[in-house]
């Protein structure tokens, strides 16, 4: 159990991994309390850092060779959740990063509030939930923890929908919609796998629970409804059906936003 | 029978009950309240699995008690998503229906049907 002790302390340098989902949770926070005009600002400013977090943790990882880990609170699994980055996490981390950034740059035309006005909705909402994303895209690379993982796949959702259906015409809120419920079906199945293995096994740290898994009938069930659920969270044949309706009432910004990310 | 497999043979009749309705009911309503159901199902699952208490030995584990409760206000506020989506629709369009064939006609032209 060497391995699986060293994968459940908290490391050095692993006080970044909170740092990479709380700055644009923080950003989502002041875009809502400041409003207006200050959404793009501070999601615009707040880009950088997050980059900037993104390739520390990518190269902490690469230059130790080893998972960086955070435990929350300091609680260790599997009562606690811990956080954890290794390479994979990194990439997919300056990644997001990277596409954030170039998405708001070539939105912004679109999504700036005009000169004339205070506050607009499309752009608050689109400034704000582009942040939300990105809060829950971190959450979703870092999690050491199988319902923290549903948690931060329901955020990005949450933070996804909105944005399909910006210009609220009835169409596009209506694609949103069917997304939404395709959404929620795949997270329900999802749900359902991590029940089924936290009743076999007793606990959901993805560390922990790699040496204990034998192949037997609970885990098969589970790998199989939380791959269902993914396959139709991501619209991968044959779940693909919300999809095809969605893209061509959607303007091309948004739908570059999404299916970057998607 | 023990009550804990009564339990689980029920969470498993709510889920696929509500499976049933998400996919085969098309108005947009019913199609949440199934997805409600889908949940129950799941969260009592969920609580079976608490009473196992297969982390410590405990009595009764408290981990999945505190993934329900975290579940429930995931599922709450997904619904409320959802209905909030489903009314603007109606204001939007005069009708609540998913169906993509009826937004190619004119909303006058005999496509309200679900």
């Amino acid at each position: 159990m060497t391995a699986g002790a060293s994968a459940i302390a908290a490391t050095a340098g692993g006080s970044l991994l909170p740092l990479a989902i709380l700055l644009p949770a923080l950003g989502v926070l002041m875009s809502l309390l400041l409003g207006g005009r200050r959404a793009e600002w501070i999601a615009l400013g707040l880009m950088p850092v997050e980059l900037a977090v993104a390739i520390a943790i990518a190269c902490l990882v690469w230059r130790s060779g080893q998972p960086l880990v955070y435990t929350l609170a300091g609680y260790t699994p599997p009562l606690g959740i811990a956080l954890r980055a290794d390479g994979f996490s990194g990439v997919m981390l300056v990644t997001a990063g990277l596409i954030a950034p170039a998405a708001a740059l070539y939105a912004r035309t679109t999504f700036a509030t005009p000169p004339e006005l205070t506050e607009r909705r499309a752009p608050l909402v689109f400034w704000t939930l582009l942040q939300g994303i990105q809060a829950a895209l971190s959450l979703l690379f870092l999690g050491g923890d199988l319902f923290n993982l549903y948690v931060g796949l329901e955020l990005l959702t949450f933070a996804a929908v909105p944005l399909v259906c910006l210009d609220g015409r009835p169409e596009t809120v209506a694609a949103a919609l069917r997304y939404l419920l395709f959404a929620l079906f795949g997270s329900v199945f999802y749900l359902l796998g991590v029940a089924l293995l936290y009743g076999a096994y007793g606990t959901l740290d993805i560390a922990l629970l790699a040496p204990l898994v034998r192949p037997e009938p609970a885990v098969w069930l589970a790998a199989g409804l939380m791959t269902a659920g993914l396959l139709a969270k991501t619209a991968l044949f044959p779940l693909h059906l919300w999809c095809p309706q969605r893209t061509p009432t959607r303007p091309p910004r948004q739908a570059r936003c999404c299916r970057g990310w998607w | 029978m023990t009550s804990a497999t009564l339990a689980g043979l029920i969470g498993a009749a709510l889920v696929g009950l509500g499976l049933y309705g998400l996919i085969a009911n098309p108005q947009p309503l019913r199609k949440i309240l199934a997805f409600n159901l889908m949940g129950s199902g799941v969260f009592l699952v969920f609580g079976i699995v608490a009473r196992k208490g297969a982390a410590a030995g405990l009595q009764a584990d408290p981990v999945p008690q505190a993934m329900v409760i975290t579940g429930i206000v995931v599922a709450f506020a997904a619904s409320a998503l959802a209905v909030a989506l489903v009314l603007r629709l109606f204001e939007a369009a005069g009708r609540a229906t998913l169906d993509p064939d009826a937004w190619a006609k004119p909303p006058d032209g005999g496509a309200g049907a679900e």
